[in-house]
């Protein structure tokens, strides 16, 4: 029991680091500064997490990466997304119409890099390779794009997880941006055995 | 002289940042590629000077495309751009015989810097 708790704030921390990088890799990409407000792990029965997220009424961007036994989840307000869009592609301002799906695709692109970052500090202090798919992209409230995850995982027949949450936020584009790790009993029981 | 690029990247935004850098740098963009399939077909169509290749794709994977470029023309030099900057991914793009390795998001002056060193 004291491994497992050690190794789970081992993985908490390393999620801290990671989602640290992440901010720096938003900093780069939007030019202003994010900070980081929550960082939380918990472990339990898939259905414990139906009501999560449930009092943030915002329609968000939903970025979905799966991998086998978990899924990482990047939710932006969907307000944000012409914000984001022009801080990514700046010289796209001007004739928007150039790039196809210019927001959809500036957030898709954008998600991919922030969960990358996580994604490369468990992957690394584990000495694993985590192969993320490609972004599946849709709209809905935190907790809609939330239940889309918890079915990726439990599609798969895991009836536990772990569930990794992130909240970062920036005042100058008066935008946050959250990350969701949900990983299966099975592939956090490596992750622990590889921190241990 | 200009160098000819071929850009593999199923992200339109991506493609867009890619190609309006290489073109203001004063090389050309001769073809823009999502899949396998495609990055194949224009490869052997243009015999270009560099592919950029993303890792992440939808269709298919980037390792893969990298193996299947290096398969078709063993002197094919692809420099990978990718979000995915694990040490070990790294480890298994070089051993499948990419030229470089930029992670995202793009520092431009790294970038020119890469395929300035790629196409040596």
């Amino acid at each position: 029991m004291d491994d497992d708790g050690q190794a789970e704030r081992e993985l908490l921390r390393l999620i801290g680091r990671g989602v640290s990088d992440s901010a720096d890799r938003l900093a780069k990409i939007s030019r202003t500064e994010w900070v980081t407000q929550t960082v939380s792990i918990s472990m339990a029965p898939l259905a414990k997490f139906q009501g999560v997220l449930a009092g943030d009424a915002e329609e968000h961007f939903g970025a979905h990466f799966t991998l086998p036994g978990g899924v990482f989840l990047v939710m932006i307000p969907s307000r944000s997304g012409p914000a984001f869009a022009d801080a990514f592609l700046p010289a796209s301002k001007k004739h928007p119409e150039g790039v196809k799906d210019r927001e959809r695709s500036s957030l898709a692109e954008i998600s991919n890099i922030v969960v990358n970052a996580v994604a490369a500090v468990v992957a690394d202090a584990c000495g694993m390779a985590l192969m993320l798919s490609a972004p599946e992209v849709s709209h809905g409230r935190k907790a809609d794009l939330l239940r889309e995850a918890r079915e990726m995982v439990s599609s798969s027949g895991e009836k536990s997880v772990v569930m990794a949450y992130v909240h970062m936020s920036s005042e100058a584009l008066s935008s946050d941006c959250s990350v969701v790790v949900l990983m299966s009993e099975a592939w956090q029981a490596r992750l622990f055995a590889a921190l241990e | 002289m200009p160098l000819r690029i071929l850009i593999v990247d199923d992200s339109p935004a991506a493609r867009f940042m890619l190609r309006e850098f290489i073109e203001a740098n004063g090389h050309q963009v001769v073809a823009e590629e999502e899949r396998l399939e495609g990055a194949l077909r224009s490869y052997a169509q243009h015999k270009p000077d560099l592919v950029t290749l993303d890792l992440s794709l939808a269709q298919g994977d980037g390792l893969s495309v990298l193996k299947a470029l290096r398969e078709q023309d063993a002197d094919a030099k692809v420099l990978v751009i990718t979000g995915n900057s694990q040490k070990k991914v790294l480890d298994a793009v070089y051993a499948a015989g990419a030229s470089g390795f930029l992670a995202k998001p793009i520092d431009f002056p790294s970038l020119m810097a890469a395929i300035v060193r790629v196409t040596l």
